[in-house]
């Protein structure tokens, strides 16, 4: 009955991304410390003493979007996916600790009492979870698939990017498949090809409808111009990344909105066409920085990570506090 | 005589038993008096406007793009700030100045600040690199990687005590107890 469950979720990927009412629950508890009985979540700290909501110190800002961990300032975060908590001959910590396999009522006791199954103390560092029965059933839910869970469209063999371009656009529909036909006959990226999705570009409620269906891990596309406060909140919304080859205006207002890039700031004709094709350089060169474990979170932070990148004559950075790539003068 | 030898080495480890812990360690450290930007976007003098005439400063590194030490720094420092509730900026000062000044605008000080619920008398700090840098060396807190910025407090004050240093992620008793003590609130 298992194989037949895993051979079934191999061949229907798309299902892989679905979670359930209850595990869309606990991941917003992992991620945002938002719980979904509509009572507030609190971590507690140094023995209590010191109460926070959880939205400042939630399970995946230390233990990462996968359960490995980020380790930061000597502080390791262990790795908390299922499968690695569950080992069935006991777990060996790096810090000498080693407790036994943990089960759903030893792993609840875990975040609210900090305590591991042989009834270690969990570090200092870890808080205490105050939360109702509804909302810890949840976040359990969500930690069986925690770092099962591919970003939409990812496969082993193949990343699905969408191209968004208005219906005279041909010119460059033709030279971004020949870009990205070579890039994959050129060995593609970690053993992955990019396989486009051509799309008219259109209204934002349309847009966001597709972007529901279409699951595509990215975007790329020639101009915002127009659109700009109507289209960048919704592939924000869809934690979708885009890279614009152009914006007139680009909606750059604090807080930024993190999913959304762009080439440059002008508006159609001017550098269009070929900033059309240093997105997809940007693409391409984020998607092999963020290495094999590609996630929407590590591909943004690819994208982030570009300083004074040099594409084809095209001078491009971007950081935290920067969308446009190319400096104005 | 060998009694005497005894009694001496007991004097001794009664004398060091008593000698208080904010002795121990204590780093020769000077605040210089460079200029970093506060959140608000103002110019500030290190030393002058934020560490002169305090009885007690507590400075530590954060920076916003941070999410696994720095929130726990901050709700530390938070409740570090409760605890002071009775004394008036004039008395504390509390720094956190960000090991990414590149990144971190004041703008995005602010809300961060926000976020950990910061009141008057706590300033975050950025500024050109070159000057956050040259704080960063004098004060021993400089990071080659930010990643790798030590998790570390300075608690001292304006005058020849000097600063030892407290664990920003240990429970926060050690830390509010000798903020406390500088201020007098509790006997050394």
């Amino acid at each position: 009955m298992r194989h037949f469950f895993a051979a079934y979720l191999l061949l229907v990927p798309s299902l892989l991304a679905q979670l359930s009412a209850s595990e869309r629950c606990g991941k917003e508890i992992y991620m945002r410390g938002v719980g979904g009985s509509g009572k507030e979540i609190v971590a507690l700290l140094d023995n209590g003493q010191t109460r926070v909501p959880a939205t400042l110190t939630p399970c995946g800002s230390c233990h990462g979007a996968d359960g490995r961990g980020k380790p930061e300032g000597g502080v390791v975060p262990p790795d908390i996916t299922w499968d690695a908590l569950t080992k069935p001959y006991g777990v060996y910590r790096t810090n000498g600790r080693s407790h036994a396999p943990y089960t759903e009522s030893t792993f609840k006791r875990a975040f609210t009492m900090g305590t591991d199954p042989s009834g270690n103390k969990l570090d200092t560092v870890m808080p205490r979870f105050q939360l109702s029965y509804e909302d810890a059933a949840c976040l359990v839910a969500f930690m069986k698939k925690l770092g099962h869970l591919a970003d939409p469209g990812i496969t082993d063999e193949s990343i699905r990017i969408g191209v968004l371009l208005g219906p005279s656009d041909t010119l460059i529909r033709t030279t971004l498949a020949q870009y990205f036909d070579k890039f994959n006959r050129d060995g593609g990226v970690y053993g992955r090809t990019v396989e486009l999705v051509f799309h008219d570009r259109e209204g934002a409620t349309r847009l966001a409808q597709w972007l529901n269906r279409a699951s595509v891990f990215a975007l790329i596309g020639n101009d915002l111009t127009g659109a700009e406060s109507d289209v960048a909140p919704v592939l924000n919304d869809a934690e979708t990344p885009s890279i614009w080859a152009s914006a007139a205006e680009p909606d750059l207002r604090q807080p930024l909105k993190p999913y959304v890039f762009y080439v440059r700031v002008a508006s159609r004709p001017a550098h269009t066409d070929a900033d059309s094709l240093t997105a997809a350089r940007i693409l391409t060169a984020g998607l092999q920085r963020a290495g094999r474990s590609l996630t929407r979170q590590s591909f943004v932070e690819a994208l982030e990570s570009m300083y004074k990148v040099d594409f084809g004559g095209v001078e491009v950075t971007f950081g935290p506090n920067r969308r446009v790539g190319v400096s104005q003068r | 005589m060998k009694d005497s030898r005894y009694i001496l080495v007991l004097i001794a480890l009664f004398l060091v038993l008593l000698d208080p812990p904010r002795a121990v360690g204590a780093l020769n450290i000077t605040v210089p008096d460079i200029v970093l930007v506060k959140q608000n976007g103002q110019n500030v003098h290190l030393y002058s406007d934020l560490v002169k005439g305090r009885k007690a400063v507590v400075i530590n590194t954060i920076f916003t793009t941070c999410t696994t030490i720095c929130p726990q720094i901050g709700v530390r420092i938070a409740r570090l700030q409760k605890a002071l509730a009775e004394f008036s900026p004039a008395d504390y000062s509390l720094i956190s100045i960000s090991v990414d000044p590149v990144v971190d605008t004041p703008e995005r000080l602010r809300a961060w600040a926000a976020k950990m619920g910061a009141r008057p008398g706590w300033t975050l700090l950025t500024g050109p690199k070159m000057q956050v840098d040259a704080v960063l060396q004098k004060l021993t807190l400089a990071t080659p990687d930010k990643f790798t910025h030590s998790p570390v407090s300075l608690v001292g004050s304006d005058g020849p005590d000097g600063f030892v240093t407290c664990n920003a992620l240990a429970g926060g008793d050690p830390l509010i107890r000798l903020v406390q003590q500088r201020l007098g609130a509790v006997k050394k």
